[in-house]
């Protein structure tokens, strides 16, 4: 086993040529020691020579990265050959080491993630992880923030109120999920209330009318005013701090949004360093399985279950949510909207409470809320980091078939996420309210 | 059953060395592919650590055996040591998802085996610890298959 090191712009590049296994691995280990007391603490291991890797390996790879987090430093992998990536993850360790084509990339990952301005490099760097690949490339590093518009409870206790529906001007609008209604007069369209999303500035709202057919609007004349009437919506408020371009590792089955969320979660603790463990996203992709559910009839006061509980109580399930499991579109595209928060990892606040209702003794580790366009399959146009592009060009050719609000299990081949690290979630104050 | 390697080892974690030669040799005889390779290497690596490291609590000199055997394209090797008794089947599931600073690393040189073997057993006889490993080989293709 030979080691090699050297420092380039501050960060202890280190070429591993051999086999790291128990009998290297005590020296090598004391050779990371002496660096550590030398004063470095970020690292990039380029693995290029490693033919081998053992436990025994991880194991002085992970005491050099647990001495190194507590610098607030890194280990970053670069370089690794299959057999040893396959290692790694079988042992559990691709969501502790982030890994890097080359070492190149690695070294740019380290000022990217410190430096606050604007990097203007498209340098892309790629994940492996056991349910696909994930390759992330930087856009801004702007604080994502969150507008909660209403009360998350008003809808699941059905009780909306006319005085407490909010409007705003579609144009101010591009990313959001939530229910609502579009319509002039708030008569008619307060009783019509239901699944209501905004994705590339285009409404797609399913009208609780018993008719279960969307309205998809696409507003041609941008100075038109019009406005979309709410009683609970999540407003993604910023564009995208990354753009991630996913395929699962079988493109034919796909994966479940639980673990594309999963995956997403775990890669983005080691993408910034003020990461709060919420995500919104916004996704073209490419879906399998669809398992969607929609509400029957307004959540609105009128309508409240009479045993006081939430819609989805199991005596209330039934009148109130459509479960829909779609195996005849099992190749189509989606534009989702999503919000998600992992509940091993999150930073606790009163906040959240806006966006979910946490239940303290559940054993989920992560809550979704994700709102789906539905279209015929539609292929991708550049392969490209475009998402708004791509996003506008499926609008606007693609065939719309319907809206769901997805359930985790559904399932995702490949395609674009533009990801924000959500640091704020704000209650909107009722602007433009029309209280009747 | 065909013999194809034995090799006794003294409880020195340098002799992982030589077994991984002697591996390497084997796989060059019967055109195992490199990723089967690596992986049969691992396994032993991991169970021979395992001995060498833990097994012995005299300081003495031991030797430990290992021997494979092939049957078909199943290769079976057996290790065999006078150590303490040591059922490698009876130790918990390592972690693999806490984060960095909760991440604990014991157990997982046999979680490696148990994954990548397609079958283990074990048995203690004669004071000895037995433990047999079976691996599916896989050759490359143009070359003849193993009998």
């Amino acid at each position: 086993m030979k080691i090699k090191n050297e420092i380039r712009q501050g960060i202890n590049i280190i070429s591993l040529n051999g086999r790291l296994d128990s009998f290297s691995s005590q020296e090598i280990g004391e050779k990371f020691d002496s660096f550590i007391n030398s004063g470095s603490y970020k690292f990039i291991i380029d693995f290029s020579d490693l033919n081998y890797l053992s436990s025994a390996g991880i194991r002085i790879l992970l005491q050099l990265k647990k001495s190194c987090t507590k610098l607030n430093g890194d280990v970053k992998l670069t370089n690794v050959s299959p057999y040893v990536l396959n290692v790694l993850k079988i042992s559990g360790f691709l969501n502790i080491f982030s890994v890097y084509e080359n070492v190149d990339i690695a070294l740019k990952s380290y000022f990217i993630e410190n430096n606050s301005e604007k990097n203007d490099s498209n340098t892309q760097e790629l994940y492996e992880t056991s349910i696909g690949t994930f390759k992330f490339e930087k856009k801004n590093t702007e604080t994502a923030k969150i507008r909660v518009i209403g009360e998350n409870q008003d809808f699941l206790y059905a009780k909306c109120k006319k005085d407490s529906i909010y409007s705003e001007s579609l144009n101010k609008l591009k990313y959001t999920l939530g229910i609502g209604a579009l319509g002039d007069k708030p008569d008619d369209f307060f009783a019509n209330i239901g699944e209501l999303m905004i994705v590339g500035g285009t409404v797609v709202w399913v009208p609780t009318d018993g008719h279960n057919v969307p309205d998809f609007l696409i507003p041609i004349d941008e100075s038109a005013e019009i406005k979309v009437h709410t009683a609970f919506h999540i407003i993604l408020e910023n564009t995208f701090n990354e753009i991630v371009r996913f395929e699962a590792k079988s493109p034919s089955e796909g994966v479940s949004l639980e673990d594309v969320y999963k995956s997403l979660f775990e890669l983005s603790k080691g993408r910034i360093t003020e990461y709060k463990g919420i995500l919104s996203a916004v996704m073209r992709v490419d879906v399998g399985a669809i398992f969607g559910a929609g509400i029957k009839k307004a959540p609105i006061l009128k309508n409240s279950p009479a045993n006081s509980e939430m819609i989805t109580h199991r005596d209330n399930i039934k009148d109130w949510l459509n479960f829909q499991v779609d195996y005849e579109h099992q190749n189509t595209t989606a534009l989702i909207v999503g919000i998600g928060i992992d509940l091993k990892s999150y930073e606790k606040s009163p906040a959240i409470n806006l966006v979910f209702q946490i239940n303290p003794d559940q054993k989920k580790q992560q809550m979704l809320h994700n709102h789906a366009a539905i279209f015929k399959f539609f292929p991708e146009k550049y392969q490209s980091y475009e998402l708004e592009q791509e996003i506008d060009n499926v609008i606007n050719n693609g065939e719309f078939i319907g809206m769901q609000h997805l359930l985790d299990r559904s399932t995702i081949k490949k395609g674009i996420i533009g990801l924000n690290y959500v640091q704020e979630i704000k209650k909107r104050k009722l602007e433009i309210g029309i209280r009747t | 059953m065909q013999k194809c390697f034995s090799m006794k080892l003294k409880n020195e974690l340098e002799e992982i060395i030589r077994m991984s030669k002697l591996i390497d040799k084997f796989g060059d005889e019967h055109n195992i592919t490199p990723d089967t390779l690596y992986e049969i290497n691992l396994a032993l690596e991991e169970i021979l650590t395992n001995i060498i490291s833990y097994g012995f609590e005299d300081k003495l000199k031991h030797n430990i055996f290992i021997e494979g055997h092939l049957h078909n394209n199943i290769l079976k090797i057996k290790i065999e040591d006078d150590g303490i008794a040591f059922d490698p089947l009876s130790i918990k599931e390592p972690d693999l998802e806490s984060n960095i600073e909760e991440r604990q690393i014991g157990g997982l040189g046999i979680h490696l085996v148990k994954t990548l073997m397609q079958n283990i057993s074990y048995l203690r006889e004669n004071e000895k610890n037995v433990l047999i490993l079976e691996k599916l080989l896989k050759c490359t293709e143009d070359l003849i298959p193993i009998k």
